[in-house]
Formats: structure tokens, sequence, C-alpha cells
């Protein structure tokens, strides 16, 4: 018997183990389709402009948070099914939603580092442009005021609300009746004015654990009043923090505003086409480990996701800055933020314009569509870079960009570059063939 | 400079060498004969380590080749059976590679006189892959030698040579046996090793069946001389006086041409010469033949085989 | 004439003997050249295509123009130092010239230890020749290349090692040049195949009624290619430049740590199964 032959005999059977093995887990996930009433942690997971709403069934090992932002767990009893289509686990809070009475442990290794009492917190998304839109939590007794501010302000809204609907009918029937007088329009009944809409939304009072942690790795738990540890309550708990903050640009091309580009990492370059103009809508930009990041969002998440990959997430926007155009160490010019507005224009190069917003002009600028930088690639300056620089006269860190002009398109260029290898290559074996000689005996010579 | 002791090898059930005791000494050549599959290039591998003894000691310079096999290898220089030069190196580089594994400083000059000697000064910035068969087997020798070593081991060193380079290598290897180096040339050209080895081992069926000189083999043998006289007219009491002289086995007759056949390695020309003329014989030519290796090695093997016949 | 050296000295020097000279045998031959043409010519149609891409939308934003050019490069360095690493004892082997190094004082781990570091130069020449082609590229498309891609090469050199003793590992146990290559094709094959087909096995919508069928293999893929992902150099290459330019030291020196792990394991294992083999045809 061959060695290879003997190998592959002793092999087999460790192969198939290995095959067994590899696929214990989805067959011990994928039996678990009945609909079952069990302990779950409901999460509110904090990011700097956001809160991310999710949960951890039993099957869940890890949940991970941002040490940033506080997040709130909460511990329920929900009635928890499996969903082979999308091959994850789902929750019909409608159907149970129980509280869970006791308090979070927090470990690290073996010792109890920290226990988190169960308190009230309500969540509050607001409705807006930029950083005013970032979702605001209440806690303890301030969950209970804002709730009960925002509680009254739904009231009076819907007072006002009321009180305007009736106003308005009434206003209505008045003016029809004018009308039918022959009252000349300017002469007619004022509109009632319309309450300002609510731009609060709530959670509503809730009970939960908040958390705000160092970045680290824990064990979680909840615990009884009497001492017991809530069966499936035992998690691991992954604190993460950003790794680099920097300013990220939202890109607009003049050419096909509707397709903007991202530009996260400070070491990446904006390549643009000569004589084209970009906007430039800087905001704050965070990088985060790739698996945390994705789990925090879904703790449920599968994908093999790689130890050692990172992920950028846009955050706030940066209003309040200039943009420099830097060329060797010289800034060049300093553009201001500007608001600007899409025109239609049928008929024209692009369908639209981009016009700078001006409130004098309605008719031409009705609304802000966006407000950025304008940056033009000319074929005067084709290396320069770009930083951000706030109203103390500071430098934002990580908001340097290189820019570059993109060169010509020359295949033929390229080919040639290609080929160089080929003729350094021809060189050394010529320069070889001259070192070696012919061969010739001694007797010969 | 060279002992084995017990040395045996075999593998696939196949017994390639069995007890093999060599012995070569410093300033001699020693040439180690056999028949196709006699077990000489195995025996080799052996000595150089390429192949593991299945039983057995070696000793290169008195010490056993399981220690520092790699400072021991500074000491050999050898060539194989087929020079083969797979590289992209001229020669002269080649050689130069091999004497710097070697930790040869400066061996430039070393390689010019070997170059030289060999007929390859002209060639030595060619590709030595470019090298005739001829040529690569000189190179190979210029490659053993460059570093000096003390014992030179040559499998066929001069097949497929022509003449010309058949004296030029034989003078280099005499130049390092006479310089007090040690030469086991392993061969099938026997009158070659006759021309040079000072002593001969003879191995078959991997057994070494006779290490001796030449003279020593033929008389361990037992082999006949044979003395050719030529007459220039009839003695017919000749034959009959010739018989009764100590050690002649028998005398081929034949009109003026007679064949003497004497036991052993004595000279017993003076007691022919002396019959010849008491038998009133006029003598034309009186020629010694001695057993040649060839006779002795067909002898040596063909016995052998007898006995490994007969013991079966 | 002779140097006297010690043993561990002798070995050393044969070691990088046999280091500076494996190189010269594959400079001067067309080979390395070719590979090398391939691989330029590869960096350049990918620049090409950024280039053409701004010039059909005006815009592009890359976070390194020249990291998938230089990785599509530095992999191809990487295979041909592998198959030459996979030839470099089995074809002289199967001649039957390697017998014939070992005449002089060399054995395994010298051998093996030699040919190691040749790959690695062989690399490096490799790399000089790409580097001033990728700079004739930056100057002709006017896209930076940042020096600190430049530096990133440096860690890929344990990348390389692994491949070097892997293909050493390959060459040593096969039987001739000829099965050396078709396991080192293999190999890659097996490599490629796992993740196309795991990429292949994601792309099925959960919609589709082979979905769960096909769940079992799926994860099986899965965790396969969790376990290559920590000895592929194809993937150690992508982790070794991402981290180098995102100045993840920690990962970098994880990755490293692990790259020089595996380069010991292979060559620890080509030295025995050099041993094993032998150095006769």
């Amino acid at each position: 018997m061959s060695f290879a032959s003997s190998l592959w005999q002793h092999a087999r059977w460790g192969l198939l183990l290995l095959l067994l093995l590899l696929a214990a887990p989805p067959l011990v996930t994928a039996q678990e389709t009945d609909r079952q009433d069990t302990f779950v942690y409901g999460i509110n997971a904090g990011i700097p402009d956001a809160v991310i709403g999710t949960f951890a069934p039993p099957a869940v090992d890890t949940i991970y948070l941002m040490s940033t932002e506080t997040s709130i767990l909460s511990p329920r009893i929900t009635s928890v099914y499996y969903w082979p289509i999308t091959n994850d686990y789902r929750a019909s809070w409608n159907v149970l939603n129980e509280v869970v009475e006791g308090d979070l442990e927090i470990m690290r290794g073996l010792q109890t580092i920290e226990t988190i009492k169960q308190t009230t917190y309500t969540i509050h998304f607001h409705v807006g442009r930029g950083s005013a839109n970032k979702p605001t939590l209440y806690i303890g007794a301030d969950a209970e005021k804002a709730n009960a501010q925002f509680q009254a302000d739904q009231l009076a809204y819907r007072n006002a609300a009321l009180a305007y609907e009736e106003a308005r009918l009434a206003w209505l029937d008045a003016a029809r009746e004018a009308q039918s007088l022959g009252v000349a329009p300017d002469d007619l009944p004022k509109a009632p004015v319309e309450p300002a809409p609510l731009n609060t939304y709530s959670t509503g009072l809730n009970s939960g654990f908040p958390l705000k942690l160092e970045p680290g790795d824990y064990r979680i738990r909840t615990k009884t009043a009497d001492g017991t540890i809530v069966p499936k309550s035992e998690r691991r708990l992954v604190v993460f923090e950003p790794r680099r903050t920097a300013v990220g640009y939202e890109v607009i091309p003049e050419q096909r505003w509707t397709f903007p580009e991202e530009s996260n990492d400070p070491e990446g370059a904006i390549l643009g086409a000569e004589n084209t103009v970009v906007y430039l809508k800087p905001f704050v930009t965070r990088e985060y480990p790739a698996i945390s990041y994705t789990r925090l969002q879904n703790p449920q998440d599968a994908s093999v996701a790689q130890a050692g990959e990172w992920t950028w997430v846009a955050g706030e926007p940066i209003e309040d800055s200039v943009l420099e155009l830097v060329s060797g160490n010289r800034v060049i010019t300093q553009i201001p933020l500007q608001a600007y507005t899409v025109k239609q224009t049928p008929g024209g190069e692009y369908g639209y314009e981009i016009l700078e917003y001006n409130a004098s002009t309605p008719d031409l600028t009705p609304r802000i569509d966006f407000v950025g930088y304008r940056l033009p690639f000319t074929s005067d300056n084709r290396n320069f870079s770009i930083q951000l620089r706030s109203p103390d006269d500071t430098l934002l860190l990580g908001s340097n960009r290189v820019m570059r002009v993109a060169g010509r398109n020359s295949p033929i260029l390229l080919g040639f570059i290609s080929l160089l290898p080929l003729l350094a290559g021809a060189a050394i074996l010529g320069w070889r063939q001259q070192q070696t000689s012919r061969i010739k005996t001694d007797n010969a010579a | 400079m060279l002992r084995t002791e017990d040395l045996s090898k075999s593998y696939d059930g196949h017994v390639a060498v069995q007890g093999l005791n060599l012995d070569v000494r410093a300033g001699e050549i020693y040439g180690f004969l056999g028949p196709n599959g006699a077990g000489k290039t195995t025996t080799i591998r052996l000595l150089l380590g390429l192949l593991q003894p299945t039983a057995g000691e070696i000793f290169l310079f008195d010490q056993p080749i399981t220690g520092d096999a790699i400072g021991l290898k500074r000491r050999i220089g050898v060539v194989a059976e087929e020079p083969l030069v797979t590289t992209r190196m001229t020669a002269w580089e080649f050689v130069r590679f091999f004497a710097g594994l070697n930790s040869v400083a400066q061996p430039e000059g070393r390689m010019e006189v070997l170059f030289k000697a060999l007929g390859l000064w002209s060639a030595r910035h060619a590709l030595a892959a470019a090298y005739s068969r001829g040529m690569r087997q000189k190179l190979s020798l210029v490659r053993a030698l460059v570093h000096q070593p003390d014992l030179l081991i040559l499998d066929e060193p001069v097949s497929g040579l022509d003449p010309h380079s058949i004296l030029q290598v034989r003078a280099v290897i005499d130049q390092h046996r006479d310089a007090g180096g040690a030469v086991l040339i392993s061969s099938h050209i026997l009158s070659e090793v006759e021309r040079s080895a000072d002593r001969i081992g003879i191995l078959h069926n991997g057994r070494l069946l006779i290490e001796d000189s030449m003279g020593g083999i033929r008389s361990r043998l037992g082999s006949s001389n044979i003395v050719h006289l030529t007459l220039a007219n009839e003695a017919p009491t000749l034959p009959e006086k010739l018989q009764s002289i100590p050690g002649v086995q028998k005398v081929d007759v034949q009109p003026r041409q007679l064949a003497v056949h004497v036991a052993g390695t004595r000279d017993a020309r003076p007691d022919i010469f002396q019959a010849v003329v008491v038998a009133g014989a006029i003598l034309i030519e009186m020629a010694l033949e001695e057993m040649s290796l060839e006779e002795a090695f067909v002898t040596i093997t063909n016995q052998n085989v007898q006995q490994l016949a007969g013991a079966g | 004439m002779s140097v006297t050296r010690s043993s561990s000295t002798l070995r050393w020097h044969n070691i990088r003997r046999i280091a500076t000279q494996q190189p010269r045998e594959t400079i001067f031959g067309w080979g390395i050249y070719s590979v090398t043409a391939v691989s330029v010519g590869i960096a350049a149609l990918l620049i090409f295509n950024s280039v053409r891409f701004v010039g059909e939308s005006s815009l592009n934003i890359v976070a390194q123009p020249f990291l998938l050019p230089l990785q599509t490069a530095l992999t191809l360095a990487i295979l041909f130092v592998a198959v030459e690493a996979t030839l470099s004892i089995a074809r002289p082997r199967e001649q039957g010239s390697l017998q014939i190094l070992f005449f002089a004082p060399i054995d395994e781990t010298i051998l093996i230890g030699g040919n190691f570091l040749a790959g690695i130069l062989v690399y490096i020449f490799f790399v000089l020749l790409i580097l001033p082609t990728l700079f004739l590229l930056s100057w002709a498309t006017n896209f930076v290349i940042p020096a600190q891609l430049i530096w990133a090469i440096i860690p890929t050199l344990f990348v390389v090692g692994v491949a070097v003793a892997f293909g050493l590992f390959v060459s040593a146990s096969a039987r001739s040049a000829r099965s050396a290559v078709l396991i080192l094709v293999a190999v890659i094959l097996i490599l490629l195949g796992l993740q196309s087909a795991y990429s292949a096995l994601l792309s099925i919508p959960p919609t589709s009624r082979f979905y769960d069928a096909l769940l079992f293999i799926r994860t099986v893929l899965a965790n396969l290619q969790l376990i290559l992902l920590w000895i592929s150099p194809f993937h150690m290459l992508n982790v070794i430049l991402t981290a180098a330019l995102n100045d993840d030291w920690l990962v970098l020196l994880r990755q490293t740590g692990i790259a020089v792990a595996a380069t010991a394991v292979w060559l620890f294992t080509a030295v025995r199964m050099l041993r094993h083999r032998g150095v006769l045809p």
C-alpha cells in the first residue's frame, strides 16, 4: 500500500467526522421552528445619530453595544418563532410582551463589576434636518417627565388640531356665504392658522437597563429579587468604540446630482474629471469593527464577518466650517458653505441646473435642496487637497482629502507601461548573453 | 580515510549491499569494481549519506558519518556517473558556486589550474548546460576537486571521454593521489582501473569478494601465468622437460610454438630458458602473459556465482 | 584555501549561498518577466478602468486607487514564487541533479532554508520590477500612490513566506515535478472553488426553493472557509495590506504571527518530507 493511499485510509474517517462537526450548528438551529414563549433582551442600541431597535433571542449568544452612547436592554418574555425564509428568529411583541423583574449583573471574568437596576425610559424621535433629528433617550425621572410633557404636547396638539378643524369649517362656511353675497376676495374672512405639527414621536414609557460601559468584553445576566438567575438571560456583551473618527464627505457630481458618493476614509482620494464640478457635504464619520457594527444592528447576522475588517459609518452633518483648498502646504482658497437649489430645465444638458439659493429670488430658487461646498476640478490645479476649518480656527481631524484631476485615458501608454517588464527582461538577458561565451575547446583554440 | 564496517543495505526485500568492509587509505587509488547491479552505486550513495544503511557503520577520516556530516562532506569530492548540469550558470560560475559551498576563499587560482589541466579554460564562460557530455564530465571533476578534498569518489570518471580527455583526467587523478589524497574509482572500464588503481575491491551481488592489489589478487586467485615460447627449430623433448619444472601445470604444444602454464605468481622464466637450452631448441622469443584484471574479474565473479549455485 | 567554519556558521553560509544562487536562475530566464508583464498589464487594466470611470461619471472615490492593482500584482507574484518553490526540489530530484548538490556540504535543512530565502528574494525582485511601472502608471493617470501603500508591501514578505514554505513542502513530498505542480494547482483550485461556491450559495435568495435544501452545504462551506482563511496566503495578503494601510498594528502583528507560525510549520514538514523522500530520483 502506498503512503498516499494509507494516508487517505486514515484521513477519510477524520474528514467525515470533520464534515459532521461542521454541519452540527445548522442541524440544531434548523429544528427550532416552533413558536415558544421565552426570555429575550429587547435592545435599543444607541449609535451617534440614531437608536437601533432589535432583540436577542436565546440563540444569540453575544450582544454588541457602543461605548460612546447609552443603550437600553429590556428583559422580556415574548413569543419567539423561527422564520426559515429569512433564516432568523422573530418576536411577536403584540402577542406577548411581559416585563421580567430583576437586576442586570455585569461581569468581567467571574467577577461582578456592576449591578444595574431596571428603570423606566422613553425615546423621542424628532423630525428635522441635520442634527435636529437625533433621537433623545430619557431615563428614570427624566423619562417620566419627558413622557408627561410629550403626552401634554400631544394633547395640546390634538386640541389645537380639533380647534383648527372647527375654525376651518366655520371659516369655509363664512367664506362660502360671503362669496354668495358677492363680497370682494380681499374682504373675505381670514383663514385660521394651522397649528404647528408635532415633530416628535415617542416610544412611550418602558422599562429596561440603561447601559454605557467602557469598551470591553463582558458577561451579563438578569437576577431576580430572590437571587435566582433568569433562565436564558446569560449572554456575552461586547462593548466597542470607534477606532477612528474623521470627516466624511458626501460628494455630489454636478453632472448627476442624484447619484452622490461618499468619501469616508481620510486616506482615500477623490478623483475628478477635468472641467467638472462637485459639491461636498461634510459629516462626522466613525470607523467601527465591521463584525461588531453589523451585529449591533442585527445580533442574528450569521455572515462570515472577518476580524480585522472595519467599516465607516456616517454620522451627524457638519455645517459650521469652511472648506480650504490646499496646494503644497499653502491654503490657496477658502470656500464657504452654501445652500443650493436644483432647478429642472427641460432640454438642458443635464436636465437640471444647480443654482445658489437666494431667499430674495423665490421664483428662481424656491427652496433649499442641499447645502455644501462647491469645488471645481480644473486643468490649472490638477493636484491639491482639501481640509475643513472650524469656526474656532482649528483644522478638523481627518478632514483632509487628496483631490486629483484624472489624467488622459491613453490605452497605448498603459499598454506600453505593461511591456516595460519584458523590456527590462530583454535588457538583462541581453547583458547576460554578452557575459557568456560560445563554447570553444582548448584544443580547438 | 574511508572505512566501512559490515555495511549493509536492503530495500523492498532486495539486498543491495551486504556486510561490506571497505578500507581506502591516503595516497592510494582504490578501484571499486563490480558488474551492473553489484551494488557499487548504492555503496557510494551510502558513503555520501544519500541513503541510510540498514546495518553497519561508515567512517570518514575516522569519524562516523552520523556525526558532523556537513563538516565531513567538505573533505570529499564526488563525480557522479551522470554529469548532470541543469543550471543557467556558466561553467566558471558553476564551479565557483560549489567552491563557495565548500567555503573556499579565493578559488580562482585553483579553478584556473583545474580548468586548464582538463582543457576547459577556453570554454569557462560558456553556459555549463550547453557543454557536451564529455565536457560536463570533466567539469564535474573540476567541481569535485576545487576545494582540494582529501577523498575523491569517482563514479565512472572516464566513460564517454575521448582518449585525449582520458589522459587529462588520469593525470589530474594521479596528481591528487600523489599529493596524498585518496581516490575511490568505481568503474566498469577494467583496463582503466587496472592501469591506475593501487588496490582493487570487487563487489558482486552486494558482497565484497576480494580486496587487494592487482598482484595480490593474482596470487590469491592462484592464477597461472602463461609463458609463450617461439622456437626456430623443433625440439621433441622440450615439452617433457618443461612439464618437469615445479609449478608448471600444462604445456600447450604447437609446431615451434609452446605455451607454458605456470601456477601462482612465481617467475618461472629462468627455469624455462634453461630447459629450452638443454632440449637444444633455438629460442626466438619468450613472452610472459600475466592474468588481466578482466580475467580475474570474470574468474572471481564466476566462482562466486558457482559457489552461490552450489550453496543453493 | 578552505576557510574553517563551525557547523552552524557553515550551514548559514550555505543557506545564503543557495539563496543568492537560486534567484539568478530565475532572473536569467524569461518566466519572471512574462509574469511581471501580465501583472502590470492587469494593474494597468484596473487603473485604466478607473480612469474610464472618472471620464464617464466625472467622479471616482477610491480609498486607494492602486490598492487593488497592487494586490493583484502581488497575488500573481506570490503564485509565481509558489510555483517556483514547488518545482525547486521536485524537478532537480526527478532529473537527478539534486544529489549533485548534496555532494557539497548541504543537508535537507540547508536546502529548504536556502530555497525559502531564494523565494523571498525572487519576490523582492518581482516587486522591484513592478514598482517603477506602478509609479509610471501613477504619473500617467495622476492617481496617487500613497507612501503607506509602498510600506505596506514590506509585511507581505511574511505572506510570501507561507506560500514559498508550502510550495517547498509540496515539492519535497511529491513524486515528480508534474505531480508537485498538480498538487499546487489542486490546492489553489480548492481555495478558489470554496470561495466561489460559498459566494454562489450566498447569492441564492431566501425565497428560492433550494435555499433550505442548500443550508447544510452552505454552513459546511462557511465553516471550512473560516478555517482556510487562517491558512490561505491570499487571504493573509488581503488582511495584511489592509491592516498596514489602516495602521491597524494589532491585526498586522496577529496576522504576521500567524504567517510566521504557518511558515515554520510548512518548513519543518518540508524538511521532514525531504528526509523521508530523499534526494534521489
